[in-house]
């Protein structure tokens, strides 16, 4: 055969072959699952690898603190998993909290509740999580400097079963119940503590949660409160929990076993899914059109949203582009340029949700003002080219150019050039899709806009808060939210993120009016103070404002149900039952 | 007669060429190699005069569109028209690889040469810097530098140069040291003849053949390299792409069916590295070149 | 005596070569900007924690301070602990590596298997038409990019004809990796394919150099049948080189083995790698290179000096 046939050949092969795949719809998967266990992917490339509800930032994030949750309950489970964004209390360990008049201080009430020992849970192992978190504070995940442990001036136990917090000032009781008082984790003081020494009871525990391999075996972690106990816990991840029999709460486990199992691979973990060896997985946007492969066998795909926002934050302090970006009418040109709506629809396939301000927008909530939900910037391209061209820009050679400086803005010198860069995630096909299509629609305004990506650590490491001088201010755009920007706590406040100086306002967005905004939000016991901010940032545009994406697409076998996924982005095995 | 000797393995290059490409010609694999190889230059860049197509701006209303008469390959996830795509992704992994894949030869060759011909301890020297250099993954410099600069595709070639080049340098070392014990080498520093000339006007020359073969079949690994590289996530950026890209973005509609997403970068990719296989391997048959090439 | 020397002598040099790797790769990744705190911590790091993180790491003393702190705890068999997964990197190369061992030495045997008699059986119908087919094929094969020829794989085999399950073998220890030989099939063919072309290559290339050899020659007039000239002279003097080879292609089977790795979800040293490259984790990257860079050097070595036994002319250097 000649050698220019075989390369015919080859390819009439590779051809035939694709397409055969693609009109095969998978053999349908018995779902033979047994109703003992349950097989849970976790997300790509994460492995567990910390057990103990407290530790540092490094450790504790939503997968781990899940695991963690589900031997040591919290105090208050203020989460997403009954619906909506409340108080779970069949999944707390207190049954009641009770501020007072002057919201100054609170007095829980805990349930009768004992760990798997046999003691009963008291008011001395919350005074023990207290005392450590106090003492420890500068290296606790959830330590940001006037906030808890900080604004809880003293923890008095009324009896075994009440306790009282004073605070240092009147707070908004549902943000402190919500975003502090649902971090504390009772902790058995009777079998951890280490001589009444804080410090030294922190690092002992610290140093025995180093070690993986002795999760399973070491008695230490054997104390638990919680529905789950874990049986096994691998090096490479894979978790085995089983069930407490032990547990005196409100949420009973409904599966005996269950596996977490870990993914190196978005595309391994839909390789299993396909091969069945998966009951609670997740695909991509890119898949949705092979949803109905999925319902063939068995599964039903359900997007599992997220309590968070996405954006690319602005570099204020660019040396290039500073000055453009802290003109609004600059910004609300760049808004009005992006197709929310359209992103939304073709490139994540409708799983996503356009955002136009501060507050998640996938859950109804009192706190999104209707001035946010309406969308103060809808899309027009052409409304965007005029308030350029209204402000002294002209387009040059497919560019918008500063002509008129008097009216482009303080510090925009003539001849500047409307380009900006973004430091985009990398390893995502949506995120890349979604990029070229903002590139192309900032293109139809005059703007250029280039894009580079790299591993989302480097991002975040490469586009710090930065003063105009430094090497590392060269960012000019950014963006880390392939699965959402940022993760809210239960009350979304904006401390952190738009707060001149805010630990993550990496920007470094600076309006006063709008911090005003902020510390009421925390301390005014009404929502119309979070209103009032979420109105004020979807006008200013501290940030550029995109569609937010689901957490992710979860593909759930037929029969497991019971559960409402949490759009806090935790998972709760408890929760989850074989029905039928 | 040894005077005619001399003469005869001096000439023994010219008369050498005519033969080897009449050998050359009667393989008809390299040939076919050949041919495919200037037929996809001419589709990459000579393509887009004749089919243009809109490779920078996308077009949400016409993705994932199977093959049509308006879109020869359909479309991509973003509107692309994916013929027009092969084209322009293309240029780049062509360019790319020829550039590539030569600067790693050259850069390779005069080291090599450098090292063999002067021996000793700077040869040694030079040789374990090759071999550090073979020792660091390429995959981690590509890794460190993808994170700190942009990739365009000067940079691009730049960097896969100076992670290909030292294969062939320890080639033409080994060639060098068999060339330099020859007879007219000596004679020719017997007679007072400088390093430099004996280097240019002797090494390298009859070297030539393995520098040539070498430098076909990195052309070969250098777009399988820009292949790679693409599918780790570490190529040209948006809206610029070459085939490695396609073909690692398609391959996430692998399920779907989008067989035009992948069939065609996937057999450009082949086609093209085979033919320049082909055309090194019939090089090397038609110059008769001895090592492990 | 002189043999003795030249080890000694490259043995010391692969040693600097070591060290020079060393230097290079810990420079490299610290000339990141940034630095890896505010990638491990996340977002919501404040810059205390930030701040902490750094000292704790001693990423906060000068670089060559934080280079000699590392050469001293490297000599002691220490190579840190890993930033996100919890574990010493030592540990965790352990456990990993002879997963990947097992990937790369089975590709390998099932590559040089088919390799070395395709490639004495080209060199010998040299130009005829199975030969053209053959070569043709073996293009095929080493021109097609790892990651495609995986998913194909994956696709008609464990999709459509549903023979092999879609996964490597899960198992965290060697011995439950090899009871599931199913699952091993496609990952170490995906990995050998390429490693077929080229080494069957090298074997036609050897083979045909040393058919026209003049002791070949003097064999056939001597009246030696040609099936003994092959396998007696031939194939022992074609095989040495081309197993040397084996000591350059360290670093490539690397490279294939992380892809190989990937698409079957396989937890070995190239997806350690992979992912700590994309977690900044420096202690597992540091690692993982250094164990590559030895894996390389000491091939190489090996490879130098096969080839310096077998081919006279490389003898006369002095190095």
């Amino acid at each position: 055969m000649s050698p220019a046939r075989t390369r015919l050949l080859a390819g009439a092969v590779l051809s035939t072959g694709t397409l055969l795949l693609a009109g095969c719809s998978g053999s349908g998967g018995t779902s033979s699952a047994s109703h003992d266990s349950i097989n849970y992917a976790l997300p790509a490339n994460f492995t567990p690898n910390w057990i103990l509800p407290i530790g540092t930032a490094a450790h504790l994030n939503t997968n781990n603190i899940s695991i963690a949750n589900s031997l040591w309950e919290p105090l208050i489970a203020y989460d997403g998993s009954t619906g909506k964004i409340a108080w779970n209390k069949a999944g707390s360990v207190a049954t009641d909290a009770k501020f007072a008049a002057d919201n100054k201080s609170v007095t829980i009430t805990l349930g009768d509740r004992h760990w798997s020992d046999g003691k009963p849970i008291t008011s001395a192992d919350v005074k023990f999580w207290f005392d450590l978190i106090k003492a420890n504070k500068a290296e606790w995940a959830g330590y940001n400097p006037g906030k808890a442990p900080d604004n809880w001036i003293s923890f008095k136990s009324v009896d075994d079963r009440h306790f009282t917090i004073t605070f240092d000032k009147a707070y908004n009781p549902q943000w402190m119940l919500a975003n502090e008082l649902s971090s504390i984790n009772p902790l058995p003081q009777h079998a951890w503590d280490q001589g009444g020494d804080a410090k030294k009871t922190w690092t002992y525990l610290n140093n025995a949660a180093k070690n993986i391999s002795g999760y399973a075996s070491n008695s230490l972690w054997k104390t638990i409160s919680g529905p789950y106990a874990v049986t096994s816990f691998s090096t490479a991840g894979k978790v085995v929990l089983t069930a407490n029999k032990k547990y005196d709460g409100g949420e009973k486990p409904g599966i005996p076993t269950v596996n977490l199992l870990p993914f190196t691979t978005a595309d391994a973990e839909k390789n299993a899914l396909r091969s069945g060896t998966v009951d609670y997985g997740y695909i991509e946007a890119t898949d949705l059109d092979q949803k109905d492969r999925f319902t063939a066998q068995g599964y039903e795909v359900k997007p599992w949203s997220g309590w968070a926002i996405t954006y690319m934050p602005y570099n204020f302090n660019n040396p290039a582009m500073g000055a453009v970006f802290k003109q609004l009418y600059a910004r609300q040109a760049v808004q009005r340029s992006i197709d929310q709506a359209g992103l939304a629809k073709v490139i994540f396939g409708g799983t996503a949700v356009p955002g136009y301000g501060p507050v998640p927008q996938g859950q109804a909530s009192a706190f999104v003002s209707p001035v946010q939900k309406d969308d103060p910037y809808p899309f027009s391209t052409s409304a965007a080219r005029e308030l350029l061209t209204g402000h002294g820009w002209s387009e040059q050679g497919g560019v918008m150019t500063c002509t008129e400086p008097a009216q482009c803005g303080a510090g925009i010198a003539k001849g500047t050039k409307f380009e900006m860069q973004v430091l985009s995630q990398s390893g995502s096909t949506v995120t890349d899709n979604m990029m070229s299509a903002i590139q192309s629609s900032l293109a139809k305004t005059g703007i250029k806009f280039s894009i580079k990506t790299a591993p989302v650590n480097s991002v975040l490491s490469q586009t710090p808060q930065c003063t105009a001088g430094q090497s590392i201010c060269t960012w000019q755009l950014s963006f880390f939210g392939t699965a959402g920007s940022w993760y809210f706590s239960a009350f979304p406040t904006g401390d952190s993120l738009f707060q001149s100086k805010g630990g993550s306002n990496f920007g470094n967005y600076s309006n006063p009016a709008v911090d005003t905004l902020i510390s009421r939000s925390t301390t005014s016991s009404s929502n119309q103070a979070i209103q009032d901010y979420s109105a004020a940032l979807a006008k200013d545009l501290p940030v550029i404002w995109l569609p937010e994406p689901v957490y992710q697409i979860s593909v759930i076998r037929n029969g497991l149900g019971g559960f409402s996924q949490d759009s806090l982005a935790n998972f709760h095995p408890a929760q989850w039952k074989w029905t039928g | 007669m040894t005077a005619v000797l001399q003469t005869a393995t001096a000439l023994q290059p010219v008369a050498g060429y005519r033969l080897s490409l009449r050998r050359f010609a009667r393989n008809r694999l390299a040939v076919a190699g050949l041919v495919v190889v200037v037929l996809f230059l001419l589709f990459c860049f000579a393509g887009p005069l004749i089919h243009p197509t809109d490779q920078t701006h996308t077009d949400l209303n016409q993705v994932n569109l199977a093959p049509s008469g308006a879109h020869l390959l359909g479309t991509d996830a973003v509107g692309h028209d994916e013929f027009g795509r092969l084209m322009f992704g293309g240029k780049v992994s062509l360019l790319v690889g020829l550039a590539a894949g030569l600067l790693a030869t050259v850069i390779g060759a005069l080291w090599g040469a450098v090292a063999g011909y002067t021996g000793g301890w700077v040869d040694a020297l030079m040789m374990r810097i090759v071999d550090a250099g073979i020792a660091i993954p390429a995959l981690f410099i590509l890794l460190v530098v993808s994170a700190i600069t942009t990739p365009d595709t000067l940079g691009l070639i730049l960097i896969l140069g100076l992670v290909s080049w030292l294969v062939p340098s320890r080639l033409v070392r080994a060639e060098t040291l068999t060339l330099k014990s020859r007879d007219y080498v000596l004679t020719l520093r017997a007679i007072g003849g400088t390093h430099g000339r004996a280097i240019g006007r002797h090494i390298l020359p009859n070297s030539v053949s393995t520098i040539v073969v070498a430098a076909t079949f990195q052309v070969a690994d250098a777009i399988l390299l820009v292949a790679y590289v693409s599918y780790l996530g570490l190529g040209v950026q948006p809206p610029a792409t070459d085939w490695g890209g396609m073909l690692s973005s398609g391959l996430t509609a692998a399920y779907s069916g989008r067989w035009w997403l992948i069939v065609p970068p996937g057999l450009a990719i082949i086609l093209v590295v085979c033919a320049f296989n082909a055309i090194g391997d019939g090089l090397r048959d038609a110059f008769d070149v001895r090592g492990r090439g | 005596m002189e043999t003795a020397l030249y080890l000694t002598r490259r043995l010391l040099q692969a040693l600097a070569v070591i060290l020079i790797v060393t230097v290079v790769v810990f420079c490299l990744l610290h000339a990141l900007p940034g630095g890896p705190a505010r990638g491990i911590l996340g977002p919501q790091a404040t810059a205390q924690q930030i701040a902490a993180f750094n000292h704790e790491q001693g990423l906060d003393r000068p670089l060559p301070v934080q280079y000699l702190y590392y050469l001293h705890t490297l000599v002691q068999g220490d190579l840190g602990t890993s930033y996100t997964l919890n574990e010493a990197v030592s540990r965790l190369i352990e456990q990993r590596l002879p997963k990947t061992l097992v990937l790369t030495v089975l590709s390998a045997l099932l590559g040089l298997l088919l390799a070395i008699p395709l490639g004495m059986w080209q060199g010998v119908r040299r130009n005829k038409p199975v030969d053209y087919a053959v070569t043709t094929l073996s293009f095929v094969a080493y021109s097609t990019p790892v990651y495609f020829l995986g998913l194909l794989l994956i696709l008609v085999f464990t999709q459509v004809l549903r023979w092999f399950p879609s996964q490597a073998p899960q198992g965290d220890t060697l011995a439950q990796v090899f009871a599931d030989p199913l699952a091993l099939v496609l990952p170490v063919v995906t990995g050998a394919a390429s490693m077929i072309a080229v080494f069957s290559r090298y074997m036609r290339a050897a083979t045909l150099e040393n058919l026209a050899e003049d002791y070949v020659r003097t064999a056939r007039a001597g009246g030696s049948r040609p099936g003994a000239i092959l396998w007696r002279h031939v194939f022992r003097n074609s095989l040495t080189p081309v197993i040397a080879m084996l000591g350059y292609y360290v670093p490539v089977l690397f490279g294939g083995a992380l892809v190989v790795e990937q698409l079957f979800n396989y937890p070995g040293m190239g997806l350690l790698f992979w992912s700590a490259a994309q977690s900044s984790d420096y202690p597992v990257l540091l690692g993982c290179v250094l164990v590559i860079s030895v894996a390389t050097v000491i091939g190489t070595l090996l490879a130098d000096i096969v080839q310096r036994i077998v081919d006279p002319r490389v003898k006369t250097e002095r190095i």
